[in-house]
């Protein structure tokens, strides 16, 4: 298997998502109060009773035995229950997924869009007093926290995706441009306008492809972003998502939620990132 | 170009002084409560109006400077030693140690952080004292920051195995510290430079979130970032808007950061 295959890259994927996934059932073995149960507390219990609910969680004392009865578990959909909550972690983050996916989805489609055109817009019109403004505000909002940001857009009435794309707008913006210049001068798009052809046909042949594969690399790491943007502002904006879940959770110490959140976002990333390798490994064989 | 350098350095320079003068400047201390004048406006005894507990914000920004200032740099000095340290061992020695700290970064760079960092913050006990908290958020900071760096060393450590000062060194019976101290780590400097001022903005930016949840450092020690906890009652900004200041700081020295280090792009 060589370094660069898809295979290698999705092999890859797989091994850093099972050594997460120890990472967090590790995490979760080493909490405090960890196997101790309400019931062991009470104190109309004989020492046998006591010694035989101590003897339920023995098996689990080696990490490495909870981590594979964690492991079983999150296949079958169980991921333990939450201590804030009283839930079960499944229910929790199913009833909240969807409101922090539509904010991530329609986050990231308004950064980039807004990034890209932008982009575009200052690389095609080559002039200072053009590039100076977006520079600024992209500046602007790089500079900010997440929460201040949340805070802006809350005040202005605009929803929590907004806030997602402005975080995601100024990571995009600098490398989209930087592309979509260095894409505009490049010799074949020079002789290809001196031949007369039309501006749309000149981006969507000649310079997207060449485009594309960079920002496919960064369209991978901006998704990690927008997800981690996504707990302050849903924690400010009281948006009942994966993201102030994790908030909640935090500040209640409820360590099977945030593994399991924090496990599902990793394969999220993993996923994109590993689509985007894939991408990038497959043009490549192509191109070589 | 310039003058955009010269006064985002200036701003640096001021907020340094600002933070290092904290204990002559403040006219108070952080802790110091005055009951009777508690969530009062700006006026002349309070410059930037006092808390729901009646401190005095400006005062509390002046020390919170100091932590942030402080803390993020020694962070990010951190982080980039860890860098350092582990892609020195992986590009020069490869092999399995380059395979192994190849897989720890992919590991690293794929977690979502802020993530990790509320799990890892929840690990420890919420009512920390306030030095240990500092000393435990920036300490976090700095051992997830450590692998977007590590992997830059070590591509550029591997690119130098093979440089003919090294190769003759080698050669000439060096040891593998000695090639490592003389010969590699002094052409690792501008790397290493680079990765510490990308990190010290993104570090100030991170404690700022986990402060503005509850979950960076502790009260009543304040930093810019447990300041910015009041917005989570983001309706008083309009009428008080003076809340806002410690975003107003953050943001100077973070975006005079930017312009000082070359208007450099960083990922938070």
């Amino acid at each position: 298997m060589s370094k660069r295959s898809p295979a290698w890259i999705v092999c890859r994927g797989i091994g850093i998502l099972m050594l997460s996934g120890l990472a967090g059932a590790t995490l979760v073995r080493l909490a405090p109060g960890f196997g101790i149960e309400e019931q062991a507390l009470d104190a109309r219990l004989s020492a046998q009773t006591r010694s035989a609910l101590e003897r339920r969680h023995a098996g689990e004392r080696n990490p490495l035995v909870f981590y594979a009865h964690f492991l079983a578990g999150l296949f079958h959909g169980d991921a333990g229950r939450s201590v804030v909550f009283g839930q079960p972690v499944r229910n929790l983050i199913r009833d909240r997924a969807g409101t922090t996916i539509v904010a991530v989805g329609a986050g990231l489609a308004v950064g980039w869009c807004a990034a890209v055109l932008l982009g575009l817009a200052v690389a095609l019109s080559r002039n200072a007093t053009a590039t100076l403004p977006a520079f600024a505000l992209s500046g602007s909002l790089l500079s900010m926290p997440s929460a201040v940001l949340a805070t802006v857009c809350l005040l202005l009435g605009l929803t929590p995706a907004i806030a997602i794309a402005a975080v995601v707008f100024p990571r995009v913006f600098p490398h989209a441009y930087e592309q979509l210049r260095t894409g505009l001068a490049a010799p074949h798009v020079l002789m290809g306008r001196a031949g007369g052809i039309s501006g749309t046909r000149l981006l969507i042949f000649y310079v997207g492809p060449s485009i594309l594969m960079p920002l496919v690399a960064l369209a991978g790491v901006s998704v990690t972003l927008a997800f981690g943007a996504s707990i302050p502002i849903e924690a400010l904006a009281d948006s009942p998502g994966i993201g102030q879940l994790a908030w909640r959770a935090a500040l209640g110490r409820d360590l099977p939620v945030l593994v399991t959140v924090t496990l599902l976002l990793t394969v999220v990333t993993v996923l994109a990132n590993t689509i985007a390798d894939v991408a990038m490994a497959r043009a490549g064989s192509h191109s070589s | 170009m310039k003058a955009i350098r010269i006064v985002a350095v200036s701003i640096l320079s001021s907020g340094a002084v600002l933070s290092m003068g904290a204990g002559l400047l403040a006219p108070y201390n952080y802790a110091a409560q005055f009951r009777e004048h508690a969530n009062e406006p700006p006026s002349r005894k309070f410059l930037l109006g006092t808390d729901p507990l009646g401190r005095d914000r400006f005062s509390r920004l002046l020390y919170g400077s100091r932590v942030s200032l402080f803390c993020a740099p020694v962070a990010a000095l951190i982080a980039t030693a860890l860098s350092a340290g582990i892609g020195l061992v992986a590009g020069y020695f490869g092999g399995w140690a380059n395979e192994f700290a190849s897989g720890l970064t992919d590991l690293f760079l794929s977690l979502p952080w802020l993530f990790v960092l509320l799990t890892l913050r929840a690990l420890l006990p919420l009512n920390l004292s306030p030095w240990p908290s500092i000393a435990a958020t920036f300490l976090l900071l700095a051992a997830v920051g450590w692998a977007s760096g590590a992997r830059i060393v070590s591509a550029s450590v591997t690119s130098m195995r093979t440089a003919a000062a090294v190769l003759q060194a080698r050669a000439y019976g060096c040891s593998n510290g000695r090639v490592l101290r003389i010969h590699i780590l002094p052409n690792l400097k501008p790397v290493l430079s680079a990765q510490f001022w990308i990190l010290v903005p993104v570090f100030l930016l991170t404690e700022a979130n986990l402060g503005a949840l509850g979950l960076g450092v502790a009260e009543p020690m304040p930093s810019w970032g447990n300041m910015l906890a009041e917005l989570q009652n983001y309706q008083r900004v309009a009428e008080s808007p003076w809340i806002l200041a410690p975003a107003l700081f953050l943001f100077l020295v973070v975006a005079s950061l930017h312009f000082a280090v070359s208007g450099s792009t960083t990922w938070e």
